[in-house]
């Protein structure tokens, strides 16, 4: 598989999505990471003189009722949402990948345990155990990290221990098993690579889903708190002003809509990309 | 199939104890004394007293669990102190539109995805089914709280067809205030099925029993729904079942959109009370109706398919 | 001689492609009677299929028809619309496939996609379909229609799958039944049953066949006359006895000496050497030569015409084999 990896390396090989889904994805981190400090205004600066302004050359999303430029609290909102999907992500990927390595690989009690743990967390949907969990921990961001630790691993668990019990069959993790090689050399250097991919392949469909509670949560007034201008929390204070002025809901929208394709695209052009060599594999 | 669903009801004893279980250790992660979470700062002292002997604080965590199912099994769901009623009353009549709203949607994603998928999925490589997949990459990543604000605005602000929130006194009203809300949840769940029917379509349609049945003389159109699409919605039906945590995900926020007194406006506004044994009881309601729905999804699936059902039942 | 059932003329089956058409069957013609039963033997990839198809009109993929005709009864199939194929389909010309395990729907009863074809051409009242239903699958051998018939194909052996495909092909009495390989994915023993029964049915039914295979053998216990393809033409025809006594072509005589059959197991066997050419890139004379024992320069000039033979059929060589009664071929 990383020989196939290496044969689709060179860019015109590329599926289309996979090169739209990787350009837009560095356009949003770029726009994170160098848009706050190209911006000349500040999300949080209230300015009442000028609030419900309609999109113009100088607000070019309008503003809010208090004023704040929508834009400029969209662009300062991309830091927020994308470091959603990152410690939403990235904490449930290393649990999710281990727990589901070693049920897979020493299969028995392990496998049982954790096999068990699945079904009942896939019992309650994904929102729902989050939204319950925030509920006792109390709102905001660092809870609902912790939330989606605790349930967010399932799924990534569920992919690595399936990949593991047809990877574990191949010849030459059997080959490598003949020759002693030690358990921990096994899993790292033999399986680990297979069965990354098909996490990270659901990775970005994951991150697609965390994006979506971080905001709604924030929605809600469980996630990120004001004046943090966090999409959904954007949204939420455009609600009352839905016939005034919709431009203050609909732009963060736009933005959740666009992340969301971006990241679809790039999923989908990961899958389309490796399709071929896992069949081989 | 009778003995199938007593043996796959069996099999749910461990789940249902795992799900009581996290739902009872969920109360206890507040941190401090249950009671007085439960009951607020300015409970009595005989109040709080009388919810520590019904919790069993007193006791091992062991026995506190087995005294909270017993109640479960008694159906003493505990007392909700800030609406002054039992718990299993307000959850009963809470679950009537989440439940109406969830078949609701699923009607309405079956409406969209399958004509949607037919189309794509006979014009595989052609403009039509591009366009197709470039809507549904897009229905994938609306919100579904965003996507009701649009509905809203487009819907009842602009053109005054459908009520901004509400639910309705008859079923007639009620459908008719629940179609926005049924809408934006199908929104995210028809793309999904269209994908799935697309790729299984295309399959079914280059497969031997499609020569066999046009070699037979049968109209294009009898080919096409009587042979292919009945093979190739199973696997669209099962990715449906196997997204209903996301629906139901999604109905708790379109409830706090269009005002629906369901589950999932019951528990936000109970996070906003801190009216704990509520929200307890609405996450294990959650979990059951998932699970009950998993079987309805396996259930359905022997039915509509023999080989499964072969399987399945011997 | 009344005219024939069916008289394929200069059929020629292309697909499209950026270079131009792709020519997967070329000039190919002949004619099945009323009654008689016409094999058609090649390699994997000859075009047999797609000759088949190309009568019922069912080519895969982006296939079609380039030119030629198809007349069955007097209609031309080759430019006919789904409409007017429709009526055809089943009740005129019935199908077999090669795989039934495929070839039958999984999700729908046996007898629901037996009885299939007489809803649609409606020549049965339906009162009287199942009694339909019921005579053919004991006609095809099928025991104890009514269990059968309530049976899904996944619930069935291979045999009995096939026994229904054919049942599913013979509900509305067509006049020709073509088989598409029919036997290539059964057991040995159920293979000579399925082609025992195509023959017993043909006989009795008074209905044409057309049988497409690999297998010279299988076409010795079945049909009338044969035709030999090889990349996309027709190259010998004959009788199916002078087949067998006095081939012609040197590709029939090598397709012969490649099969091992208990008449001629004194005989060594020589498979044939090289591969067929890609459709796509096909020697400009004939495309036979570059595997050809007998090839001369000439060979790879032109396609060689067709020479007729003394009692039927023909065959299109240079230097064909010699024949049983003569020294060198005519014309």
């Amino acid at each position: 598989m990383r020989r196939g990896l290496r044969a689709r390396g060179s860019l015109q090989r590329w599926p289309r999505n996979l090169k739209l889904g990787v350009g837009l994805m560095i356009a949003w981190i770029l726009v994170a990471v160098f848009g706050p400090m190209l911006l000349p205004g500040n999300p949080t600066t209230m300015d009442l003189m000028n609030s419900l302004h309609p999109p113009s050359l100088a607000f070019p999303f309008g503003t809010d009722n208090l004023g704040r430029g929508v834009f400029t609290r969209v662009v300062y909102g991309s830091r927020i949402d994308l470091q959603i999907a990152l410690f939403c992500v990235v904490p449930a990927f290393v649990i999710g990948t281990m727990v589901g390595m070693s049920a897979g690989y020493f299969g028995g009690t392990t496998d049982v345990v954790s096999m068990r743990l699945v079904d009942v967390a896939v019992a309650f949907p994904f929102f729902v155990a989050v939204i319950a969990i925030v509920a006792v921990l109390g709102p905001g961001l660092k809870n609902m990290y912790i939330a989606v630790a605790c349930v967010g691993w399932v799924s990534y668990a569920r992919i690595t221990r399936a990949e593991i019990l047809v990877v574990k069959q191949t010849d030459y993790v059997q080959a490598a098993r003949l020759l002693g090689f030690s358990d921990r050399r096994i899993l790292a250097r033999h399986i680990l690579p297979n069965v990354i991919v098909q996490a990270l392949v659901y990775a970005t469909s994951d991150a697609v889903l965390d994006i979506f509670l971080g905001s709604s949560l924030g929605w809600l007034g469980l996630g990120a708190q004001p004046p943090l201008p966090e999409w959904g929390l954007i949204i939420a204070d455009g609600y009352s002003f839905v016939s005034q002025a919709p431009w203050i809901s609909g732009f963060p929208g736009l933005a959740i809509v666009l992340l969301a394709v971006s990241l679809s695209l790039l999923g989908d052009g990961l899958a389309d990309a490796l399709r071929p060599e896992l069949g081989r594999a | 199939m009778l003995n199938y669903i007593l043996r796959r009801l069996l099999l749910m004893i461990p789940v249902a104890f795992g799900i009581t279980l996290a739902v009872f250790l969920l109360v206890r992660l507040i941190p401090g004394d249950p009671a007085r979470a439960i009951l607020g700062i300015h409970a009595t002292p005989a109040l709080m007293a009388a919810v520590r002997t019904r919790l069993g604080l007193d006791r091992g965590i062991g026995m506190q669990y087995l005294l909270y199912i017993k109640h479960l099994v008694q159906g003493d769901f505990g007392i909700s102190y800030y609406y002054g009623q039992p718990v299993s009353q307000l959850v009963l009549t809470r679950m009537v539109p989440t439940l109406v709203l969830l078949l609701y949607s699923t009607i309405i994603s079956l409406l969209i995805a399958i004509p949607a998928g037919l189309l794509a999925g006979t014009r595989q490589g052609r403009g039509t089914d591009h366009a197709l997949r470039v809507v549904a990459t897009a229905g994938l990543g609306l919100p579904s709280y965003w996507t009701g604000f649009i509905l809203i605005l487009l819907f009842s602000v602009t053109f005054h067809i459908f009520p901004i929130a509400g639910y309705g006194n008859t079923w007639g009203a009620r459908l008719y205030n629940l179609f926005l809300p049924a809408l934006t949840c199908a929104l995210n769940v028809a793309p999904l099925v269209m994908r799935a029917l697309r790729t299984s379509l295309g399959e079914a349609l280059g497969a031997g029993f499609i020569d066999t049945a046009r070699a037979k003389g049968l109209p294009g159109n009898v080919v096409l729904l009587s042979h292919a699409l009945r093979v190739a919605i199973l696997p669209a039906l099962n990715v449906l079942g196997l997204n209903i945590g996301f629906l139901v995900g999604n109905t708790v926020l379109v409830e706090n959109v269009f005002a629906v007194p369901g589950l999932g406006q019951l528990m936000i506004s109970s996070i906003g009370t801190r009216d704990y044994p509520t929200i307890q009881m609405v996450t294990l309601m959650f979990g059951v109706i998932v699970v009950l729905i998993y079987l309805v999804t396996d259930l359905g699936q022997i039915l509509l398919d023999p080989r499964v059902r072969r399987s399945e039942l011997g | 001689m009344t005219s024939p059932l069916l008289a394929v003329e200069h059929l020629a089956i292309g697909i499209p492609g950026g270079e131009g058409t792709v020519a997967l069957v070329e000039d190919v013609s002949f004619t099945v009677r009323a009654g008689e039963a016409y094999g058609i033997v090649g390699e994997s990839g000859c075009g047999k299929s797609t000759t088949i198809r190309a009568i019922i009109r069912l080519l895969a993929g982006r296939a079609g028809i380039t030119s030629g005709s198809i007349r069955f009864d007097g209609q031309d199939l080759a430019r006919a619309d789904e409409a007017t194929l429709r009526p055809l389909r089943g009740a005129g010309i019935g199908m077999i496939f090669q795989d039934p395990l495929t070839a039958l729907n999984p999700v729908l009863t046996v007898g629901r996609q037996i009885t299939e074809g007489l809803r649609y051409h409606g020549t049965v009242p339906s009162r009287e379909r199942r009694a339909r239903m019921q005579e053919v699958m004991r006609l095809v051998g099928l025991p104890d229609p009514a269990r059968i018939a309530a049976s899904y194909p996944h619930e069935l052996s291979g045999g009995q799958r096939q026994r229904a495909a054919i049942a599913i092909a013979l509900v509305c009495s067509p006049r020709l039944l073509l088989a598409d390989e029919p036997t290539t994915a059964l057991d040995v023993t159920i293979q000579a049953q399925i082609l025992k029964l195509l023959s017993d049915l043909r006989h009795r039914l008074g209905m044409a066949l057309i049988l497409v295979t690999h297998d010279l053998g299988v076409v010795a216990q079945t049909c009338d006359r044969v035709a030999v393809m090889y990349s996309g033409r027709i190259v010998e025809e004959a009788p199916i006895a002078r087949i067998f006594a006095a081939p012609r072509h040197p590709y029939t005589v090598a397709l012969l000496n490649s099969i091992p059959r208990g008449t001629r197991a004194h005989h060594p066997l020589h498979p044939i050497a090289g591969m067929p050419p890609d459709p796509a890139e096909r020697p400009r004379g004939c495309s036979f030569a570059p595997r050809c024992p007998n090839m001369q320069p000439a060979c790879e000039r032109a396609f060689p015409g067709w020479t007729a033979a003394a009692g039927g059929g023909g065959f299109a060589c240079y230097h064909p084999a010699p024949g049983q009664a003569e020294a060198s071929p005519d014309g």
